[in-house]
């Protein structure tokens, strides 16, 4: 999935004038030339030109087509599907669906729903992906628990340790 | 110096730091050879367990993965032609070609054996540069912190292969994350959005995990993957080194040198070592036709090159706090959280231990 640079640009221009803006509204420190407002404002500044400069292809001469290297014995055809695309999101959506859920679920449940998914859109039969859900949780909750000491959400289901 | 050296190896000698730095290896290598995986990932994701460490062995962890790691982007770069780490593309077609001829082994020896060399003099390198640059270092004031800072913004946007244009788009996204927060001169809450969690502001580590290791799986999702190998007996790796090394010192020495200055720069990592040392070799070699058919020579160069760059490019991250590369960019982020504050505030002794670790 590859936006075109135009909306790139244009998106890295509104968040420019956002951050801009938002240091503008706060408050500067009284005596001080440098309160906590001067960083968002160049930094919006600044983004908001890049931005325009990516949206008109300044510099687009510099970028290399990132090559692909053909593999010996049939050449890797990726499925071009419109929605294909879209699973570059997977990932994110995933992390948010974390944060939304754990504490509710605990972390086992939702690390297992998440570890499902994503094995089962990296390519992974559901042989593989099923038993992988179960253990790999358990795997990864022990070390935290038990090496790292960083206590996970129970939620539903509380482990014995 | 002697007495500082015979200090540090005391440091290291612990059971702790040992174990550390092996399991660490072998964490680097796995990683590194996986396709895809890179040596900065691996780096990224030991770093939630060095919290757990002692500084010597957090050090030692992170240098030992992330030398691995470059060193094995080049298994994968030989046997299936995808470069395991951006450090190994630049040699990755002259090795696949000799896995072709049927001399995967001496492509494979030439990289653990070279990439060794390499990692040992960019090591010398760093013992002998540091010390006196370090006098300069402890001289600067505020005035000198801050144009370094902003040299070290400008060499981020140099090593993005991509326009810099958008290298400085990226850099200022990364510059306006790190607003989030109430650690400004006024105290207030800037970009938190009532959101009473962000007032700390965005930490390090989950920066580093979401742009390096999630942006690395939403990659997968979009490429498909790599074809099986067909399986065949492998011989020795090390058969013929010492040979190649009689036959190439020149170009190993001459990798190794680029390498080591490439190094220091900052900015400029092993990727950026290997592809100056593999275009050298190719011009100055006595054979340059030779090149891209499977010769081994380049692949001495450039990975005597690469090695040594990952050593020397402590140099700015230990003296300045300027990462050479993504690497140390996470190294300089662990040694702060360690409380071993890179730049003037590093003491002396502790400096040598860092140093000591690669």
């Amino acid at each position: 999935m590859r936006l075109p640079d135009r909306v790139t640009g244009l998106f890295l221009v509104g968040l420019g004038a956002a951050a801009a803006y938002g240091g503008w509204q706060l408050p500067p420190v009284p005596g001080q030339p440098v309160g906590p407002n001067v960083f968002p404002l160049v930094i919006g500044t600044g983004l908001a030109l890049c931005g325009l400069a990516i949206a008109f292809g300044i510099g687009h001469s510099f970028e290399e087509e990132e090559e692909l290297i053909p593999v010996e014995g049939g050449k890797p055809t990726p499925p071009t599907g419109k929605l294909y695309g879209l699973r570059a999101l997977l990932p994110p959506a995933l992390l948010l669906f974390y944060v939304v859920v754990a504490d509710k679920l605990g972390f086992i449940i939702t690390a297992a729903l998440i570890v499902f998914v994503t094995s089962t859109a990296l390519g992974a039969r559901w042989k593989l992906s099923l038993p992988l859900a179960a253990l790999a949780p358990i795997g990864i909750h022990l070390i935290f628990s038990k090496l790292l000491r960083v206590p996970l959400p129970a939620g539903l289901l509380p482990m014995p340790w | 110096m002697l007495k500082t050296l015979i200090e540090a190896f005391a440091l290291i000698s612990t059971w702790e730091v040992i174990i550390a730095m092996l399991a660490a290896s072998v964490y680097g290598l796995v990683i590194g050879s996986l396709p895809g995986l890179s040596a900065t990932m691996a780096t990224a994701l030991l770093v939630p367990v060095t919290f757990y460490l002692s500084p010597i062995a957090a050090i030692a962890t992170i240098v030992a993965a992330s030398s691995m790691a470059i060193f094995s982007g080049d298994i994968p770069g030989a046997l299936l032609r995808i470069p395991g780490t951006p450090a190994s593309a630049a040699y990755a077609d002259e090795a696949y070609a000799m896995t072709r001829k049927g001399e995967a082994e001496l492509a494979l020896g030439a990289g653990v054996w070279f990439s060794a060399v390499g990692g040992i003099a960019g090591t010398l390198s760093l013992m002998i540069l540091a010390p006196p640059l370090a006098e300069i270092a402890l001289s600067f004031s505020t005035f000198e912190y801050f144009w370094l800072a902003f040299l070290g913004l400008m060499c981020a946007t140099l090593v993005a292969r991509s326009s810099p244009v958008k290298a400085i788009a990226g850099m200022f996204i990364g510059l306006l994350v790190s607003c989030i927060g109430i650690e400004n001169p006024g105290g207030v809450p800037r970009f938190t959005f009532g959101i009473t969690d962000l007032f700390g502001g965005i930490e390090p580590i989950p920066a580093l995990v979401g742009v390096f290791a999630v942006a690395q799986v939403m990659r997968a999702m979009l490429t498909p993957e790599p074809p099986p190998i067909p399986r065949r007996k492998f011989g020795s790796i090390m058969a013929g080194q010492w040979l190649l090394t009689k036959k190439y010192h020149w170009q190993m020495t001459r990798g190794n040198i680029i390498g080591i200055i490439i190094g220091v720069l900052p900015g400029a990592g092993a990727d950026m070592a290997a592809w100056v040392s593999y275009a050298m070799s190719k011009r100055f070699s006595k054979e340059p036709e030779k090149f891209g058919t499977g010769h081994v020579e380049g692949l001495v160069e450039a990975g005597a090159s690469n090695n040594a760059s990952i050593a020397s490019g402590w140099v700015p991250s230990l003296l300045f706090g300027i990462p050479g590369d993504t690497i140390a960019a996470i190294a300089i982020g662990v040694l702060y959280m360690k409380g071993l504050n890179p730049a003037r505030r590093c003491s002396p002794k502790k400096r040598r231990a860092c140093m000591r670790s690669t």
